[in-house]
């Protein structure tokens, strides 16, 4: 296996694994939230909307800004 | 009770505010990309950094003075915003009990969810011809950087204003499914950096080793693929405005 084969493999784990936490949040007994009720607890504070917001723009900046 | 905020005690105070993690993680974030010469993104991150240090120092001062003046108990930074969004989400949910109450509430109901449907129906219009707009700017142009960092300087200012929704306490996470969320983000961030570290230096791209943005080059070659990847882009942050 390549190294490059890999590292798209690492991405594709963790891609994997947040998928798996989404469909383990639709079953009450597992405790895990969905990732819309993180993010909704995040953005209850000022300081945490903000870093998501950041965060969500620096992700634009990143792949079509200067 | 907590003690007067002398002058001395106000310069380091304001040092206070760096304290706070999402401060600390923009300003640390604004050093890595300064550092691989992505002087826009590094100006961006760092404003909203300092913006948001200057913006807890101020609001621990004022709960600083709150509290001598025994006017409020001690309130937690950031809980505080929570705290004037309660009444002011208490003020709205009695306005609009009141005029329910007054009115006929069917009607007003099915005339709000009018309005919500042209609202929706209008953004998305104008998100598909952003993305269709500044899809046909290459990338890493001025253009193209001008379109996104004004749009994204205007939502974090709308989520900066903005009083934050209240959460019940039925559908607050647990901390067990928070820490697994976190750390699933945690270890995909930490191999896309151990995956930029690996490449030949930190401006130059690697086959061996791509990084995401590596990876995405082929889609966003084309109008089409920066276009779809805009609307992707809008997408999200639309899912968390309406957090």
């Amino acid at each position: 296996m390549s190294s490059r084969a890999i590292t798209i493999a690492g991405y594709v784990l963790a891609l994997l694994a947040m998928v798996a936490l989404e469909a383990a949040s639709s079953f009450r007994r597992s405790g895990i939230p969905s990732f819309g009720q993180v993010v909704a607890q995040i953005m209850r504070t000022r300081s945490g909307r903000v870093g998501l917001l950041t965060a969500w723009a620096w992700v634009g900046l990143h792949f079509f800004a200067r | 009770m907590l003690a007067p905020p002398s002058g001395t005690a106000n310069r380091f105070s304001f040092l206070m505010g760096l304290r706070d993690p999402v401060v600390f993680i923009l300003l640390l974030a604004a050093v890595f990309d300064g550092i691989s010469d992505n002087w826009v993104h590094a100006l961006f991150l760092g404003s909203v950094g300092i913006a948001l240090a200057g913006d807890v120092y101020r609001r621990r001062r004022l709960n600083v003075t709150a509290d001598l003046g025994h006017t409020a108990s001690s309130v937690p930074a950031g809980a505080d915003d929570a705290h004037s969004a309660g009444g002011a989400a208490g003020a709205i949910s009695l306005a609009h009990g009141g005029a329910a109450a007054m009115g006929e509430p069917g009607v007003r109901s099915s005339s709000r969810a009018e309005s919500s449907a042209f609202w929706t129906v209008l953004y998305a219009s104008a998100g598909i011809a952003y993305a269709l707009v500044v899809g046909g700017f290459p990338r890493y142009s001025w253009p193209a950087t001008i379109a996104v960092a004004c749009l994204g300087a205007a939502i974090i200012a709308r989520g900066w204003a903005e009083p934050p929704a209240r959460v019940a306490a039925s559908s607050v996470p647990s901390r067990r499914g928070v820490i697994a969320w976190a750390a699933v983000f945690v270890a995909g961030a930490l191999w896309e950096l151990v995956t930029l570290l690996l490449q030949p230096t930190l401006t130059a791209d690697s086959y061996t080793h791509p990084t995401i943005s590596v990876l995405a080059d082929p889609l966003l070659v084309t109008h089409t693929g920066r276009s779809l990847a805009l609307l992707a882009w809008l997408g999200c942050g639309w899912f968390l405005v309406k957090r």
